[in-house]
């Protein structure tokens, strides 16, 4: 008699998951690197900024085409000229402009309470299912 | 915003923020579903006082205060009947402390909890004004039926001042009103949902609403009297020893009893009249 089993079944993430986790971990890598880049500059060196150049412009290329549906042609053109510029501060520039479209994709935020008015009280009732 | 006038530059009496909220409960009523704003606070904070002007704003037009404001259960029973046969869309319960807790077994507390559990077919706000709002029987909140909680407190001559809670920090207040030695204090552990102030009523509208009131608060002194004198009318005599009131009455003409007190026309009798008729058993 033929039973069925939960043998040879595969669980898996949806590929968009697996990208945003990956896009999470090379945000991740680039934070390291600017911070180290910055602690060594605090520290009164004058760091390569080859890592953080490097590091920028690989996020670039992972969130290129998605960056450019998303913003204005101009401000993807800003962040573009600043990581093709070679300057390590300039990427970092680039990197922050990216970070904040992150935030605005929702990809990095965290603090995801409903946001309702509480000046009005049967918005915070309904809110609360009462 | 300092003024002797009427109404701030936005027209009401009171601020924006409270107009929008009485907007918000105006739309629920319209959807068919219950809903109560609460006011209260200490004696003089201008309890009555916000409640009328909220009832204009919210119908628009100036309150019907001799059919629109209720002093206590009894009469807001009447009143909301003739509200109904008017139509009218507002209704102030006055002195609403007497439909509380402690008496949740009465006849009386379960006729209001029929009618707050009916009355939202009538689309009428019910507006109750009373000392704290946390001595109502919790009956309403289990209903969700109080929406809006408008605190009063530090009046002054030229205007009040209230702090405004939604049905969910209703609930905590109560919590920490259960806690607290002094109860009030929960006000000010909570944080509302809005502050506001009031501006005080016209001279002559303040004087028809303290007439009125003066009115409500002598009937209520006078009744108060009478149940302390252990005076009873025909009627509770009758109720008492379990006879009609015809038959009370025809007794107290067949024994030639004399009434102790007479008011509104009702003739009340001491607790020895009361004796000899429940001989005649």
């Amino acid at each position: 008699m033929d039973t069925k089993t939960n043998e040879d079944v595969y669980t898996t993430l949806p590929p968009t998951d697996i990208l945003k986790i990956n896009l999470l971990n090379r945000r991740d890598n680039v934070t390291s690197i600017i911070g180290d880049y910055m602690q060594k500059f605090y520290a009164g060196g004058s760091p390569p900024g080859h890592l953080v150049l490097g590091a920028v412009y690989g996020l670039l290329i992972d969130i290129e085409a998605q960056l450019n549906r998303s913003v204005k042609e101009e401000e993807f053109k800003i962040i573009a000229r600043l990581v093709y510029s070679k300057d390590a501060d300039d990427s970092i520039k680039a990197f922050r402009k990216i970070n904040a479209w992150f935030d605005t994709i929702k990809l990095t935020r965290f603090d995801t309470s409903k946001q309702y008015d509480t000046s009005r009280a049967e918005n915070e009732n309904r809110f609360k299912n009462l | 915003m300092k003024t002797d006038s009427k109404t701030y530059k936005h027209g009401a009496p009171f601020d924006k923020t409270l107009c929008y909220n009485i907007i918000d409960v105006h739309k629920r009523i319209n959807i068919g579903k219950a809903s109560m704003i609460l006011i209260d606070g200490g004696i003089g904070e201008g309890k009555t006082t916000l409640g009328v002007e909220v009832a204009e704003e919210y119908q628009k037009a100036p309150l019907d205060l001799k059919n629109q404001l209720a002093m206590g259960g009894k009469e807001f029973q009447e009143k909301l009947k003739i509200c109904i046969e008017k139509e009218y869309n507002v209704i102030i319960y006055d002195e609403a402390g007497d439909f509380n807790r402690r008496g949740s077994l009465t006849s009386f507390n379960q006729d209001l909890n029929r009618i707050f559990e009916t009355y939202r077919t009538y689309q009428i706000l019910v507006i109750l004004c009373l000392p704290q709002f946390d001595i109502l029987d919790n009956s309403l909140f289990q209903k969700q039926i109080p929406r809006l909680l408008l605190h009063c407190e530090n009046r002054t001559t030229r205007q009040g001042n209230y702090r405004g809670y939604s049905l969910y920090r209703m609930f905590y207040l109560k919590s920490k009103m259960k806690k607290l030695v002094v109860p009030p204090q929960a006000y000010t552990l909570v944080r509302p949902n809005f502050f506001g102030h009031f501006l005080n009523l016209t001279p002559a509208r303040s004087d028809e609403l303290s007439n009125l009131s003066t009115e409500g608060k002598k009937k209520i002194l006078e009744t108060n009297i009478i149940k302390n004198r252990g005076l009873m009318s025909a009627s509770e005599v009758g109720g008492k020893i379990g006879r009609s009131k015809s038959w009370v009455n025809v007794k107290i003409k067949k024994l030639g009893l004399t009434a102790q007190h007479v008011y509104k026309k009702q003739k009340y009798y001491t607790m020895d009249d009361i004796n000899i008729i429940r001989e005649e058993l």
